[in-house]
């Protein structure tokens, strides 16, 4: 098929991605592209790993998503355009994917079970653990989730709540699919309960199989095709990935592939912000753990948070709400501003871009604020607990203290004056023992992460010459064309 | 193996230029000289103790330290006033600080205070070596600890000469920001202090078994890793180095053997600082702990003046197994050892020392392999070995089990009892272990598992003991069960999750730290919390520390009361699992 934005000049993909990054099909261009919720967003890459052309345009909210793939595709340069060999395609459109994670404890399975969920790139919109009832059901339910990781039970340990869980949820419809990550005992008969009742359903790994591990890789790759197969239909996606000869997967998971690209050249654990209009997600891979106890869970090597409610559009009123009220007091002193008023008409308004000095501060206060929590909650924290039979010091969650390098990504990066030290200066007051001190902040101006994760999946010494590239001119710009 | 980007990151100060660093804070310190060295007319610790194994007088030793320095200064005036009325005097003490005086002042006062004293003031400082004319040592929480620098300089100006304790570099200390790295930076700088006054009488003090050392099953190990010490204090940074062992083990032939050993690596111009009481054969039963305490005694003794190594015997208070021994209870043991020393001589000839020496011969030669190995494999893996604090944290990074199992004397094995490393000369503490396990097992013999297949036991420790958890998995594994490990210092919550995800069929916890019955109460009522029927058994020291009294009270029976089955040892595990449920 040929892909035209004003019906006179054709172009097309010729290949697939797998044929020319795998198998070793010629190429010169290709082409990635990511189908956020605001923007569609391309990155043209060649076999040297240079970027050659980004373009972006906004995502139609009511139209398909192709109108806004070809209008980003009219705007990258002709002869670009007509050498595209294949393309990869990374999807956050409408939401996102929505996950719903159900475990058997809190502190153990069922976090496994949320922190895997996050890893494979989803939203966790509802959380269950224990024997689920009918309540917990539709709690689960209402929360409209895509799919649902069922975990539950160490290997050869607990069978009975996986199985109940599956036959508790079997009786649900409106849940396209489920992953099963449970005990791994009973988790082929749960898997086949839920699919006798005709839910798709995979069985992988379990997250949490012995004592004091965590496993997360199989079940984000089983993720991925539960996406592929039926929430990028959902979404409207299929047109576009037939005509871009493409596969999908939620676009978390890339950019946490292309974080564990940069990291796999770094001494030191590596971190990356993405702070967006509606939420705000960090990345990180590496970083000690002091864990030496079988009733700890550790953190994944990679490992994803997201702060769902803060964002510096739809998401900048909750910010602003959780500014300690001195702090906001003297701020909008400072500005002489009512800031809940502006983070209301952000909100209002996702596609708001600053055109005075004055609304640029006011989104480098809520951008500063989102990174400053986000990375409080991720990194790890020390905990004194004064028990009866002794106090306890436990390091909770990654030492990121020595983190090396924190890579900033998201638009409103983009609009700032000095990022870096807004950053820095965000990190200075974080409320986590084990945050970084004293990393090297880079700004991601290009959006080059997802691309990265997207190529490295299939070919990771392009993944590495992409990011060479990066290291060699973080800020370079290349034939960039934006709305 | 590692390499060294595992290892190490790249961006590492320079370990002598930190020696450097400290050695200029080193000159511009003082010295002060102790009211014990002005007693006895000399100008340093290290000057007095030549001067005794000239003259062949054994020196002793003893470690005292209460809630805080006020009461400590009233325990010592009280042991030198006593032992000066029975005709004696005490050469030196040591004193075992809080473990917040390992963290830099500002870091102190929100961190949590353990057992020790702590020395706030510059009096307390001046106090130190002025209170008494006792001789001090200062190993806890000095040289080690993030606060190595400012506590070398602090113990040097008041008058302490020997100034410890390197082997503690592995501890961690809460509270501190830092990361290893910072730790070890700090060490290597205080160590080039004390290079900066060897001249002077400064002595850096090690002592073998608060480090790695006591996580080695070999004693070849031990030699090795003695070597390894000196190398990096002396040859790399060029201060004298003591190497002090002893607490742990308990057959006098070994302990005289591996002290030997550990002596025939020592410079002439340095005295060693202590030989430590044995402590591990210690029980409830004092009567009984009289009898090991004479026979340690004696051959530390001997030991010393077959050295000529200018170390202080430290006898241990019989009383040491129950608590904190007090004053007169630390008078009791220099008494006792003042008195074998006078007796010693005649002792001396009676012994066949060819056959220790045939013994340290063999340490030595593993200590050299081990040495040899270590430094061949830090080096193929890139660590500069020339440099400190590389070595320090590529050590510390690998910690002792690797270390042991990849640079031993001795060979690999399979043999779950021994952690992959048969040893050459295997420790008391090894040793100790596989008789007591034999014991189990023997046992056991015989004994079906009642409940049978399908069982699932989880076994934790309330505290940080792990001999019991290991004892206990062993008695298991002999009966045909893999227990779910929840490992050490698990709270109630904790483990009754972890029942609820392995489905136990059993519980099995071992607790030491004086809290077994509030424990117990916690953890049936989180069990019950998750609809959990499970049996639990308790094993370990079933005690409980109660409010008003010395000695806390015995809650065996309190334990059966709440249907909690109590095992006094691992061998009656086979009978009691499958007894039923609570």
């Amino acid at each position: 098929m040929q892909l035209s934005s004003d019906g006179k000049r054709p172009y097309a993909v010729t290949s697939t991605a797998k044929e020319c990054l795998v198998d070793g099909a010629p190429w010169k261009f290709g082409l990635l592209v990511d189908l956020g919720s605001t923007f569609t967003k391309l990155t043209v890459v060649d076999e040297a790993g240079q970027l050659i052309a980004r373009s972006q345009s906004p995502t139609t909210v009511d139209g398909e998503a192709i109108d806004g793939l070809i209008k980003a595709l009219g705007r990258l340069p002709g002869t670009v355009r007509t050498s595209l060999a294949w393309a990869m395609c990374s999807s956050s459109a409408a939401g996102g994917l929505r996950i719903a994670s159900v475990g058997l404890t809190s502190r153990l399975s069922g976090e496994a079970a949320r922190l895997a969920s996050l890893g494979a790139g989803g939203k966790l919109v509802r959380a269950q653990d224990g024997y689920l009832d009918a309540g917990a059901a539709r709690l689960l339910l209402d929360a409209s989730p895509h799919l649902i990781v069922m975990t539950g039970g160490l290997d050869g340990g607990n069978n009975s709540a996986l199985l109940h869980n599956a036959e508790v949820l079997s009786g649900l419809s409106g849940v396209p699919a489920f992953v099963v990550a449970g005990n791994q005992a009973v988790a082929d008969r749960a898997t086949g309960t839920l699919r006798s009742r005709g839910h798709d359903a995979l069985t992988v790994a379990n997250v949490y199989p012995t004592p004091g591990t965590i496993e997360i890789g199989p079940l984000r790759e089983a993720v991925r095709e539960l996406f592929l197969r039926h929430i990028t239909h959902a979404k409207g996606l299929d047109t576009v990935l037939e005509v871009l000869k493409a596969e999908c997967e939620p676009t978390p998971l890339s950019v946490s592939r292309g974080l564990e690209t940069v990291a796999s050249q770094e001494d030191r654990p590596v971190m990356l912000v993405d702070v967006g209009g509606a939420t705000t997600d960090i990345h990180s891979v590496g970083g000690d753990q002091h864990r030496t106890r079988g009733v700890d869970l550790p953190q994944p090597m990679v490992l994803r948070t997201v702060e769902g409610d803060l964002g510096v559009r739809a998401g900048a009123v909750n910010v602003i709400k959780s500014v300690p009220s001195r702090l906001r007091v003297a701020h909008e002193a400072e500005l002489k501003i009512d800031l809940m008023d502006q983070a209301e008409k952000r909100g209002l308004n996702p596609r708001f871009v600053p055109a005075t000095r004055l609304q640029e501060r006011v989104d480098e206060f809520i951008a500063r604020t989102a990174v400053n929590l986000g990375i409080e909650r991720h990194a790890g924290k020390i905990i004194i607990n004064h028990r009866p039979w002794g106090t306890r010091h436990r390091a909770q969650g990654k030492d990121l203290r020595k983190c090396s390098l924190l890579i900033a990504t998201g638009g409103v990066f983009c609009h700032m004056h000095k990022p870096e030290s807004m950053i820095r200066n965000a990190l200075s007051d974080v409320d986590a023992e084990l945050s970084p001190t004293d990393p090297r902040i880079v700004v991601d101006h290009a959006y080059l992460f997802y691309a990265v994760g997207l190529v490295a999946r299939l070919n990771r010494r392009l993944g590495m010459r992409m990011i060479n590239k990066w290291r060699a001119t973080p800020a370079a710009s290349v034939n960039e064309v934006t709305y | 193996m590692n390499s060294k980007r595992d290892l190490l990151p790249r961006d590492m100060p320079s370990g002598m230029e930190l020696v450097e660093q400290g050695r200029k804070a080193g000159d511009a310190i003082d010295m002060r000289v102790s009211l014990f060295c002005q007693h006895h007319g000399v100008s340093s610790e290290l000057e007095y103790k030549k001067m005794m194994a000239a003259e062949g007088r054994t020196m002793t030793s003893m470690t005292i330290g209460f809630q805080d320095w006020p009461a400590t200064v009233r325990g010592l005036e009280r042991v030198y006033n006593e032992c000066e009325r029975r005709g004696f005097y005490v050469d030196r003490y040591i004193l075992p600080l809080d473990r917040r005086m390992g963290l830099p002042i500002e870091y102190q006062a929100s961190a949590l205070k353990e057992t020790g004293p702590m020395l706030n003031s510059d009096a307390d400082w001046n106090a130190v070596a002025q209170a008494v004319p006792i001789q001090p040592h200062l190993g806890d929480m000095m040289i080690g600890s993030p606060a190595s620098l400012d506590n070398t300089r602090l113990a040097l100006q008041a008058g302490v000469n020997y100034i410890g304790n390197l082997s503690q570099f592995a501890w961690k200390y809460p509270g501190w920001p830092g990361d290893d790295i910072d730790q070890m930076i700090e060490v290597v700088k205080s160590l080039g202090m004390m290079a900066s006054k060897a001249e002077a009488g400064a002595v850096v003090h090690s002592y073998m078994d608060d480090g790695f050392p006591a996580l080695f099953s070999d004693y070849c190990s031990y030699i090795g890793w003695a070597r390894f010490e000196r190398y990096i204090v002396e040859s790399l940074i060029g201060a004298h180095l003591s190497t002090s062992y002893g607490g742990l083990t308990h057959d006098s032939m070994t302990k005289t053997t591996v002290t030997l050993a550990l002596e025939s690596l020592r410079p002439k111009e340095v005295a060693t600082a202590f030989y430590y009481g044995n402590t591990t054969r210690y029980t409830r039963l004092i009567d009984k702990n009289y009898g090991v305490l004479g026979v340690d005694v004696l051959f530390m003794i001997l030991a010393d003046a077959r050295a000529r190594a200018g170390a202080a015997v430290m006898p241990v208070p019989v009383t040491e197994a129950l608590r904190t021994p007090t004053a007169d209870e630390i008078i009791e043991a220099q008494t006792i050892a003042r008195q074998i020393a006078d007796d010693a001589d005649r002792v001396f000839a009676s012994v066949d020392w060819g056959v220790l020496e045939r013994g340290c011969d063999r340490l030595l030669k593993g200590g050299a392999q081990f040495f040899e190995r270590l430094m061949n494999g830090l080096d193929d893996v890139g660590v500069d070995v020339t440099d400190p604090l590389q070595l320090l944290v590529a050590v510390r990074r690998l910690g002792a089990r690797v270390i042991e199992r990849s640079y031993g004397a001795g060979k690999s094995t399979n043999d779950p009892a021994f952690n992959g490393y048969q040893p050459v000369v295997p420790t008391d503490t090894l040793q100790d272990y596989l008789t007591e396990r034999t014991l189990v097992r023997e046992g056991l013999q015989g004994t079906t598992f009642g409940s049978g297949t399908g069982d699932r036991v989880v076994v934790g420790s309330t505290d940080v003991h792990e001999v019991g958890v290991r004892l206990v998995v062993d008695a298991l594994e002999a009966l045909g069960i893999e227990p779910t490990l929840a490992s050490v210092g698990v709270d109630p919550d904790e483990l009754a999750d972890l029942a609820l995800e392995a489905d136990a069929t059993a519980l099995l916890v071992s607790t030491h730290n004086g809290m077994a019955l509030s424990y117990a109460q916690q953890l049936i009522s989180e069990l019950s919390q998750r609809r959990l029927r499970v049996q639990i058994i308790f094993g370990g020291l079933l005690n409980q520390d109660v409010e008003g009294q010395d000695m806390p009270a015995d809650v065996s029976d309190d334990l059966r009361q709440l249907g909690i089955h109590v095992c006094d040892s691992p061998v009656q595990l086979g009978p009691l699992l499958g007894r039923g449920r609570t």
